[in-house]
């Protein structure tokens, strides 16, 4: 039983299952691709993304804080915490710097802003954001603020 | 325009913990069958690149409705898994909290359950992914993986609770979005609907493609990959879905992963909509077959539905 949506045909080592649907339009034979998922290896820091080609390994590793806070159904990490890497959870600062085995995470500036702020500074030399359901990189550092 | 507000959570009142009841992912499969019936299949053929297996369904499809709207399956039951998935997570993240975090000293259930995967013994998997998170409740690749079995097990609400309780665990775990859309779809809904519940994951996502985090190009490419997929099977009739697009193509033209490619930021893309989509992404990916079979099945679906 395969699921017509997920396109599982080629990981990192080229075993997962392949479904293939065909679609039958005025006589003529296409395949509809399904669509991609994301497939955690073993490893737990490398990942795979599906495609038919083009073997696109996600690398890196997943960092976990060492600090929580209780309460919230969010992992928060406080400022300037130093993380250690368990490979089984994100690092949930909004910067953070990798080395081998370890991620410190910093509590710089976002570096965009979500749809319903704007940055109010910003080195840009593209588009600042805001307001208009889009996410605008600011290509530098800047702070966001709520638009109204 | 719309704005994606962040998660406003916890006032729903629940009665079961985790995952939708067999009977919803019964209903589920059926109404998912049908909609597949609708939206494409007339031959649907499946390999295995490890047995010479094939099996062959027939179905009829009517031209005129291949742009059959995507609509939820079940009525409520996106709000349904949104409930539980966040009870659930809050119980487990009291647990985990309480406990620590995990430090994974064997892995191998987990190495099992890949490998049952791989194989497509996707219930072995499941079972055995459940094994695992016995030991290790709040394991991230468990649980993206198990989710992709539910999936393939066409369990499909119990997959989308799977992902926002992953969500609701790690909202910046962007990764594992792309799966979110997936169950969603398979649920009857786009990735628009999820947006008012899961921003964090696009907010994250764009700052680790500025921050150029190994990987965050592709999950962006498959992002909007599967935006294209979504789109073109409600042929662009989802306002809030195209937005969603143009979102895409703003994340993805401004990725490093263009500037790579192109050594400079490009204009903004003045090619609307999935085809412009489409485009952007054969120009990033042109050896891609996925992207390639992509185009080519949504120009032959224009050229019935012109016809039509």
């Amino acid at each position: 039983m395969f699921h017509d949506r997920i396109d599982l045909s080629v990981s990192s080592d080229d075993t997962l299952p392949k479904p293939e649907v065909k679609i039958i339009l005025n006589g003529n034979s296409l395949y509809k691709p399904g669509m991609k998922a994301y497939f955690v290896e073993n490893d737990s820091e490398s990942a795979s993304i599906n495609t038919a080609h083009k073997k696109n390994t996600v690398g890196g590793v997943y960092c976990s804080c060492n600090k929580v806070e209780v309460g919230n159904a969010h992992v928060e990490c406080s400022c300037d915490a130093v993380c250690t890497c368990h490979a089984v959870a994100t690092c949930s600062c909004n910067a953070h710097v990798s080395t081998t085995k370890q991620t410190v995470c910093s509590c710089n500036p976002y570096n965009s802003c979500p749809a319903n702020c704007s940055c109010n500074a910003y080195t840009a030399t593209t588009t600042k954001g805001g307001g208009g359901g889009i996410w605008v990189p600011c290509t530098g550092p800047c702070s966001c603020v709520p638009v109204h | 325009m719309r704005r994606y507000d962040p998660i406003i959570a916890g006032l729903l009142i629940l009665t079961v913990l985790y995952g939708c009841t067999a009977e919803a992912d019964k209903q589920t499969t059926a109404a998912t069958s049908a909609t597949t019936s609708v939206t494409t299949t007339t031959v649907m053929t499946t390999t295995t690149t490890t047995k010479a297996t094939t099996t062959t369904k027939v179905t009829t499809t009517l031209p005129n409705t291949i742009f059959e709207p995507v609509k939820p399956v079940r009525e409520g039951a996106l709000e349904e898994c949104i409930a539980n998935a966040e009870k659930y997570a809050q119980n487990l993240y009291a647990e985990c909290a309480r406990s620590a975090v995990d430090q994974v000293k064997d892995n191998s259930l987990f190495e099992k359950a890949n490998d049952y995967y791989k194989a497509g013994k996707y219930q072995k998997a499941l079972d055995t992914y459940y094994e695992f998170l016995k030991l290790y409740p709040a394991h991230i690749g468990a649980l993206n993986n198990k989710g992709l079995a539910l999936l393939q097990l066409e369990k499909n609400e119990s997959a989308l609770t799977n992902y926002l309780i992953l969500y609701n665990l790690y909202p910046k775990y962007y990764q594992s979005f792309i799966n979110l859309q997936i169950a969603a779809h398979a649920c009857g809904y786009s990735a628009a609907d999820l947006m008012e519940q899961c921003d964090e994951f696009i907010n994250h996502l764009v700052d680790a493609s500025a921050a150029d985090e190994p990987g965050a190009d592709v999950i962006i490419a498959a992002f909007a990959y599967n935006l294209a997929y979504e789109a073109m099977e409600t042929d662009g009739s989802r306002e809030d879905l195209m937005e969603l697009i143009e979102t895409a193509k703003m994340l993805y033209i401004y990725s490093p992963l263009y500037f790579k490619e192109t050594g400079e930021y490009p204009k903004e893309a003045d090619i609307p909509g999935i085809a412009g989509l489409l485009e952007l992404l054969s120009e990033m990916f042109p050896e891609d077959e996925d992207v390639a079979k992509l185009t080519e099945y949504y120009a032959a679906l224009t050229e019935v539905k012109k016809k039509s």
